[in-house]
């Protein structure tokens, strides 16, 4: 018995059974019934007329709202890219004059409320400047020689309100990406002989502007929303012009669902942007 | 540059000194490198040798001394008595005298094998694309890695990296290669592949300065050892009379030390 070799035991097949979350399975059924209930209020009160929603739809002041959305969320998007940019850059800056006026920006314009923002610029810049006169010097040509309050246009002051207060968050997500970016890469470049221009936009900005991608548009399904906020210059956004509307016809709800749905849209098209950039734009 | 030795001169250091806050990295440190040398620098973690190769292509201000690369003053412009430091472009072009290899290999993430070779030959060189192509392929099939051409870094195993960056520098053509702790990052079988590209640039007699901690690297190809010791060169011998007859009580120490591992 003992001197027979021992036979190589059959190696023993197990089915793994997962562990049941019972607590998550209660949690998800509570939350389903609490969900249709509040459904079913609503379709009962006749919140929501599909009619009058679809009427609305496509109207056409309601489209242009869209457009004028799209308008501002966008150019913003760029204005305040550039400016957040250089703030960013001054942040970066050795200089102590740069780093404090970055640093003042950022505080004044992240921390004040982006409506009162908006509202300040309409009110405020034809009461600090009563004409605007741009000219070339030295020539005697006048490029614009006007009243402010002409200048000032609810969509100016909106694009510039949504844009200054954005540049101070964008300037903060740059300041980090360009903070936390590989240093070694840098030196790499410069000991090649590279300029500092060169390698900021060769080596650095390439990278960055990759890893930011993300939280850009995030900003961007921000900034489509925050332009509902121009309405209160009289800027004839969605928010602004479903208001218009249901003042007179009192189908609040139903408008104010159009106006959603738009929102909706725009931030679909920000989220497909950011997937198609990224396809393109492979992580290395 | 000739120096007394009738030899001439690639790269002196002379008193240098360099401080963060109170702290001194290099506490006058002097040397000379003579052109197709190989100098291995050698010294325990901390001793100051990336330091001292990153003041020598001026990636590092200095606080006092002088470094020279082929008779000409790095980084500073000598006024009154005084030393200016250069401004961006004359740094630039004196940098591409000098090529570097670092030990965590820095190769552009976002850039190819090859367009990482191109980069400078096209912006710093001002070659086309097809001039740069051409120089770079014949670069990367120097150190063995044109069938990688295109890979980009994440895809390249460490020693792939390392002769990669290896090839972007040599591609400037620079008159000295400084190469810190270039196979240190690697495993001994990533290493060999290195060791051989070291090897192929001190046969054609690339003057060279490699910072390293690895002795059989050393005793094969080095002609002379630099060892610094916290900031300071205590012993500067021909590689052959540092491993058997060397000078300082430091120098024994550390010897002893790393054959006893
Ligand atoms: N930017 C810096 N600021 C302050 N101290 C620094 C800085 N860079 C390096 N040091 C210090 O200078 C000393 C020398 O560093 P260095 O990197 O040159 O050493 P090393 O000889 O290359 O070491 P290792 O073999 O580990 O690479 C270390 O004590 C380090 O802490
Ligand atoms: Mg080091």
């Amino acid at each position: 018995m003992s001197s027979a070799p021992e036979e190589p035991a059959a190696p023993e097949t197990f089915r793994v059974v997962r562990r049941r979350q019972w607590g998550a399975w209660v949690v998800g059924a509570v939350t389903l019934a609490l969900l249709l209930l509040l459904a079913r209020a609503g379709v009962e009160a006749r919140i929501v007329n599909p009619e009058t929603f679809r009427h609305y739809l496509f109207d056409l002041e309601i489209l242009i709202g869209v457009k004028n959305a799209f308008l501002i969320g966008t150019l913003s998007l760029f204005i305040a890219t550039a400016v957040g940019i250089v703030v960013a850059l001054f942040r970066l800056s050795r200089n102590p004059i740069l780093v404090a006026v970055s640093a003042g920006y950022v505080c004044l314009f992240r921390g004040v409320p982006m409506l009162i923002q908006i509202l300040f610029w309409f009110n405020a810049l034809p009461m600090m400047f009563q004409t605007i006169r741009i000219a070339i010097p030295f020539t005697g040509i006048t490029l614009v020689n006007a009243l402010m309050v002409d200048v000032v246009t609810p969509f100016r002051a909106a694009l510039l309100g949504i844009s200054l207060a954005e540049a101070a968050y964008l300037s903060e997500i740059v300041r980090g990406a360009v903070a936390s970016f590989d240093r070694g890469q840098i030196l790499a470049a410069q000991a090649l002989g590279m300029r500092g221009h060169q390698v900021v936009t060769r080596v650095v900005m390439p990278q960055v502007s990759r890893a930011i991608l993300p939280s850009i548009s995030n900003e961007y399904i921000n900034l489509m929303k925050s332009t509902s906020l121009a309405m209160t210059i009289g800027y004839l956004e969605v928010l602004r012009v479903v208001t218009n509307i249901y003042y007179t016809t009192l189908e609040v709800v139903e408008l104010l669902c159009v106006a959603a749905f738009w929102y909706l849209v725009l931030g679909a098209f920000a989220t497909l942007l950011q997937t198609i950039l990224e396809r393109l734009y492979p992580n290395r | 540059m000739m120096d007394a030795n009738e030899r001439a001169v690639a790269i002196e250091v002379r008193d240098v000194r360099k401080r963060w806050g109170d702290f001194e990295a290099l506490k006058g440190v002097s040397f000379k490198v003579y052109e197709r040398e190989m100098v291995a620098l050698l010294g325990p973690s901390g001793s100051g040798k990336s330091t001292l190769m990153r003041c020598i292509n001026h990636l590092e201000t200095i606080n006092e001394g002088r470094i020279y690369v082929c008779g000409e003053l790095v980084g500073y412009e000598e006024r009154n008595g005084l030393l200016y430091e250069l401004g961006d472009r004359a740094v630039s072009e004196q940098r591409t005298k000098v090529g570097m290899a670092f030990q965590s290999f820095n190769l552009f993430r976002h850039l190819t094998a090859i367009e990482n070779v191109t980069l400078a030959l096209r912006c710093v060189r001002g070659l086309d694309r097809a001039g740069a192509d051409a120089v770079a392929r014949t670069q990367l099939a120097w150190v063995g890695m044109e069938d990688k051409a295109d890979a980009y870094p994440a895809q390249l195993s460490g020693g792939q990296q390392q002769r990669v960056a290896i090839a972007r520098a040599m591609a400037m053509q620079p008159e000295v290669l400084l190469l810190d702790e270039p196979t240190s990052a690697l495993d001994p079988e990533l290493s060999r592949e290195v060791v051989a590209t070291i090897r192929r640039l001190s046969l054609e007699g690339q003057t060279m300065v490699i910072a390293t901690h690895d002795l059989s690297l050393v005793r094969d190809y080095a002609d002379r050892v630099l060892f610094m010791v916290a900031g300071q060169i205590v012993e500067d011998a021909p590689a052959e009379k540092f491993f058997n007859n060397p000078e300082n009580e430091r120098t024994v120490q550390f010897l002893r030390s790393m054959a006893g591992e």
